[in-house]
């Protein structure tokens, strides 16, 4: 263990993105997300904003800033602004998502978050849902796009379930169940709020939401990071190729990298690409004594994979739950996904053929049986 | 014809605002990947070559990563973008 953690620094020290990291935190990502479509604005609904006003250079440019990292990580990639931890995810749902362009507001949203327990992706994309509604006439006292003032009374009174905070606590679907609206306008999959990968700058990262075991997690899996070449898994046929692709190949591979990133996640292990596969190999034959190779992480991953989606069926989820709401998928006029749209029911019928999974959303008991679980199920 | 460069890896931070990192660029028909490549060093006195070959900076061109040591004599069409990006992601 200790041979392959010396490797390992020697890896971290070596990666090209270290010194970025470090610098500008995760929110280096914020300019090259925007370029692409990938991070989005005022509830998913724009595609062109001022980006830089919230991205790692602002933050270092307007802010002292306190590095902070993991455990013996020598890229220290995280940032404090005046004792909050600052991310892109938190940038962009208490930031663009709401139309708010100025740090010291997202820093304030951002410690309310922080401080009272609250996710700040669902927070945020709940809040927009808010400002979505109120633009529309729903919400009568509601509250405004880029109204940062008005976002930080409001995020509070969710913290205290009061007023208008007590509706948006709910999330999404429920504050549309609440209000009698139609469900296709929250913003989330399986009740979980779409997070700062807009599904369409990413084709599979639409089939990860739509497919994930805990809905729209953008962990499980970030297949956007193979698309822009950030962390392809070429030892299991994982590879970068067009961002809108909906080939058979191309689920193929996201079937495989979501068995991969079941079994890399659970392994508590840094998602920023700087470890790859063989690393993962290494350390659990390190960990385990039984020597794996990466097809055997894929086959892991499977089982894994299958036994949550098992207990989800278990506990109601249904194939009518695997899809994006309406909201996510009108075609932006502007901005860098090109007026695309994902067709999640096309990648949807070959993602369930591949995974031997049958139309009623339930594995076949043949894929059961190959995966050795048919008995965990009966 | 005229192709855009969006020029948003952070190398560029330092030699361009970022204001000013989005070109359009004229250039002779047919003029390829490296063509535009080397203009771009140039321009920003920046060996974006060496930024392309050792894969801190890569090219998406028709949404997907340019594989550049294969690719960089691709013809270029007129309107098309280039967008310079890190390999890196945020979380």
């Amino acid at each position: 263990m200790k041979e392959l953690y010396s490797q390992c620094l020697e890896k971290i020290n070596a990666n090209p993105g270290k010194e970025l990291w470090h610098t500008y935190g995760t929110l280096m990502y914020t300019t090259q997300g925007y370029e692409l479509g990938d991070t989005p604005a005022k509830y998913f609904q724009e595609g062109v904003f001022p980006a830089f006003k919230i991205s790692g250079e602002a933050l270092i440019e307007n802010y002292e800033v306190e590095n902070e990292g993991c455990a013996l990580c020598s890229v220290i990639c995280g940032h404090r602004v005046r004792g909050v931890k600052m991310e892109y995810e938190s940038i962009g749902s208490l930031g663009s998502t709401l139309g708010i362009y100025d740090l010291d507001y997202i820093l304030d949203l951002t410690h309310i978050c922080n401080e009272m327990g609250m996710d700040s992706i669902s927070a945020g994309v709940s809040l927009g849902f808010a400002m979505y509604l109120s633009e529309k006439g729903v919400l009568k006292d509601g509250v405004q796009w880029g109204n940062g003032k008005r976002a930080i009374e409001v995020l509070r009174s969710v913290a205290f379930r009061e007023g208008l905070g007590d509706l948006i606590a709910e999330g999404t679907l429920r504050m549309a169940q609440r209000l009698g609206i139609d469900p296709e306008e929250a913003a989330c999959v399986k009740g979980l709020e779409i997070p700062m990968h807009d599904p369409r700058a990413f084709s599979m990262q639409a089939l990860c939401y739509a497919t994930g075991i805990r809905g729209a997690c953008h962990m499980r899996s970030d297949y956007f990071t193979v698309d822009i070449a950030a962390a392809p898994i070429p030892e299991i046929g994982v590879v970068p190729t067009d961002r809108f692709e909906e080939s058979e190949e191309k689920v193929k591979m996201t079937v495989n990298h979501q068995n991969a990133k079941e079994v890399l996640n659970s392994g508590v292990i840094c998602m920023l690409g700087i470890f790859d596969i063989n690393d993962l190999c290494a350390f659990y034959s390190a960990i385990t004594g039984k020597e794996v190779r990466p097809q055997d992480i894929v086959a892991l991953g499977e089982k894994s994979f299958m036994l949550k989606r098992m207990l989800n069926l278990k506990l109601g989820m249904s194939k009518e739950h695997e899809k994006l709401p309406q909201v996510i998928l009108r075609p932006l006029k502007r901005g860098g996904t090109g007026g695309f749209v994902p067709n999640i029911q096309k990648t949807l019928k070959i993602y369930y053929s591949i995974r031997g999974i049958s139309e009623d959303g339930y594995p076949t008991q043949d894929k059961l049986s190959q995966i050795g679980i048919e008995d965990l199920v009966r | 014809m005229t192709v855009k460069a969006v020029l948003s890896a952070l190398q560029f931070r330092k030699v361009l605002p970022h204001t000013e990192r989005t070109l359009e660029i004229s250039l002779p028909d047919n003029s390829t990947v490296k063509y535009v490549v080397q203009k771009l060093s140039e321009k920003v006195g920046i060996d974006i070559e060496e930024l392309l070959k050792s894969k801190k900076v890569v090219i998406i061109l028709k949404n997907r990563v340019l594989q550049y040591e294969e690719e960089a004599d691709h013809k270029l069409s007129e309107g098309e973008s280039l967008i310079f990006i890190n390999p890196l992601i945020g979380g």
